[in-house]
């Protein structure tokens, strides 16, 4: 039966219902839900440690059996808290319990492989970061052997993505995400709008219609899928463009997942230049978030690295999150306009509102800056010595830890719901296009955080 | 203006004229994901960023569900017949 014959898909407006069926807003249940359990248990001298367990570093399998079997309990109350967790937003989201639980043992058991296989001590030297081998074997598992489709009830990788998010503004002091905003912001909006109106004029000269090549231009721009989506929305685009945009947005951001770590690592970038090269010209989230902590991770074990891992992920998350995720609104009210007013028209009608800023701000960033916020303020009154002696094991580290579990789940669900056979057709014209802004971000992107503000993101947090 | 009475204008129903409650448009997220391949790899039907947007299923069009539209025909009418995958 086709979607549209379905009577039960017929359309609601979001209102206040907004606060439980979208995902954002589960990110930040979920995520300040584990930051307030966090800041609770350590206000009273206890800890989230012995939930937020990862496997031990190892060199023998034997060794790797003995921290398993050790921390058996540890990994089993883990993954009921998870799966209780998720299982809960799903379900209200619309999942089946039936189908999700299922898919999340699954996903759990395969983050637990990733995660062993990244402490193996050999692990760096054979390039096996835990993002980029969840993404891999994600993609070999749906593209090569395949998955029943029922089982993408457990891979929602926006939901993980965005809740691991919200569990990374616990670790940003806030007064880093004052100080670094507006430098990052000036940064992203050059790029974005260099990108948007590059890729939007070259669509425009190749003959496309100017609602595809805005849609376009705001997946390469502006925040990815996510972006394309809004953009096209919000202009009235042709039923068929947005998911040809999907398509080019899916390709280049898969391709640089490994391309940017792997171009930074050959001109030994430090970890924050990196970052900021990654948030400025990776097209989504997620997939930025799997080439930033890979290379991060590289940091103090590959030499002439410098930096720390959380300065890959730092950098990242003010470039892409803060810099550029969070004006879709405005590009979104902008453009509604231009394209009822200067464009084409099209059957409906109605001018586009100042609401429509709010109504499409990716809600879970509020949640990225509330966990900054608690966690800065409760942590305020400990020296530096105290904060690094008390607060970052107690506090930070199982939150950071958790968090880490979020991205994998997020890093194996792109994979695995990244059906190469299935997406849309691009064509020659918008993948031409897309791929000529790509090359303009990328260049841009480089200068900019390698030369003009290279001191800046090399230094950050320090 | 309140601060309260903004947000409650902001996530206010549309009025009648809207696309909302036509019977051509849809915006559910299955739907929106069906009809999008790839949508939940980097992103979701659930996102945010998605707003009120849905399909026009009479003009083939993707769109804010908050527009209006000359055609619109109640939902309570039968569901249209539509080629569109499922």
């Amino acid at each position: 039966m086709s979607v549209e014959s379905r009577a039960d898909l017929r359309a609601v407006p979001t209102g206040w219902r907004e606060l439980w069926t979208r995902e954002d807003w589960w990110a930040i249940w979920l995520g300040l839900g584990i930051v307030l359990a966090s800041l609770i248990l350590f206000e009273s001298g206890a800890s989230l440690r012995w939930l937020a367990v990862l496997p031990a570093k190892w060199s023998s399998i034997s060794q790797l059996g003995a921290d398993l079997a050790a921390n058996a309990l540890r990994y089993i109350g883990q993954f009921a808290f998870w799966l209780v967790a998720f299982a809960i937003a799903l379900t209200t989201l619309g999942f089946k319990a039936r189908e999700f639980a299922p898919a999340f043992v699954f996903l759990y058991l395969a983050a637990l492989v990733v995660f062993c296989v990244g402490q193996w001590d050999q692990a760096s030297y054979y390039n096996l970061e835990p993002p980029l081998i969840a993404l891999i074997a994600g993609l070999v598992i749906s593209n090569l052997i395949g998955l029943p489709r029922w089982l993408d009830a457990g891979f929602r990788v926006e939901f993980y993505i965005k809740t691991g998010i919200v569990l990374l503004g616990a670790t940003v002091p806030f007064t880093l995400v004052l100080l670094a905003g507006p430098i990052a912001i000036l940064q992203a909006s050059i790029v974005s709008i260099v990108t948007f109106l590059v890729i939007y004029f070259a669509g425009v000269k190749m003959g496309l219609d100017r609602r595809l090549a805005a849609t376009l231009g705001a997946g390469g721009a502006v925040c990815g899928v996510s972006g394309a989506i809004a953009i096209a929305g919000a202009v009235g685009a042709k039923r068929e463009d947005a998911p040809i945009a999907i398509t080019a947005v899916i390709l280049w951001a898969i391709v640089m997942i490994f391309v940017l770590p792997l171009a930074s690592r050959a001109l030994a970038l430090p970890t924050g230049v990196a970052g900021a090269w990654i948030g400025t010209s990776e097209f989504a989230d997620a997939a930025g978030y799997a080439a930033a902590t890979a290379y991060g991770a590289l940091a103090g074990k590959v030499e002439g690295i410098a930096g720390t891992s959380d300065q890959a992920t730092l950098a990242f998350t003010l470039m892409k999150v803060v810099g550029r995720d969070v004006w879709i609104g405005i590009w979104a009210f902008v453009l509604a306009i231009v394209a009822t007013t200067r464009w084409d028209q099209r059957p409906a009608g109605g001018g586009p509102d100042a609401g429509e800023i709010w109504r499409r701000f990716p809600k879970f960033v509020i949640g990225f800056v509330l966990a900054s916020i608690l966690v800065t303020a409760a942590t305020a009154k400990l020296s530096f010595a105290d904060f690094n002696k008390i607060a970052n094991p107690g506090l930070i580290g199982p939150i950071k830890d958790l968090r880490t579990w979020a991205f994998i789940f997020c890093f194996l669900s792109i994979g695995l719901t990244t059906r190469f056979a299935e997406l849309a057709t691009a064509g020659r014209k918008p993948l031409g296009a897309f791929t000529i802004g790509v090359a303009v971000n990328v260049a841009l992107g480089f200068a900019l955080s390698a030369y003009v503000f290279a001191s800046y993101w090399a230094n950050l947090g320090k | 203006m309140s601060l309260l009475r903004a947000l409650r204008e902001h996530w206010a129903a549309p009025a009648g004229a809207a696309c909302f409650g036509c019977r051509h448009f849809v915006n559910e997220w299955r739907a929106i994901e069906a009809a999008m391949p790839g949508l939940a790899s980097l992103s979701s039907g659930h996102a945010s960023v998605r707003a009120d947007d849905g399909l026009c299923l009479k003009h083939a069009i993707y769109l804010n569900g908050r527009r209006a539209c000359a055609e619109r025909e109640p939902a309570s009418a039968p569901p249209p017949e539509c080629d569109a995958p499922g």
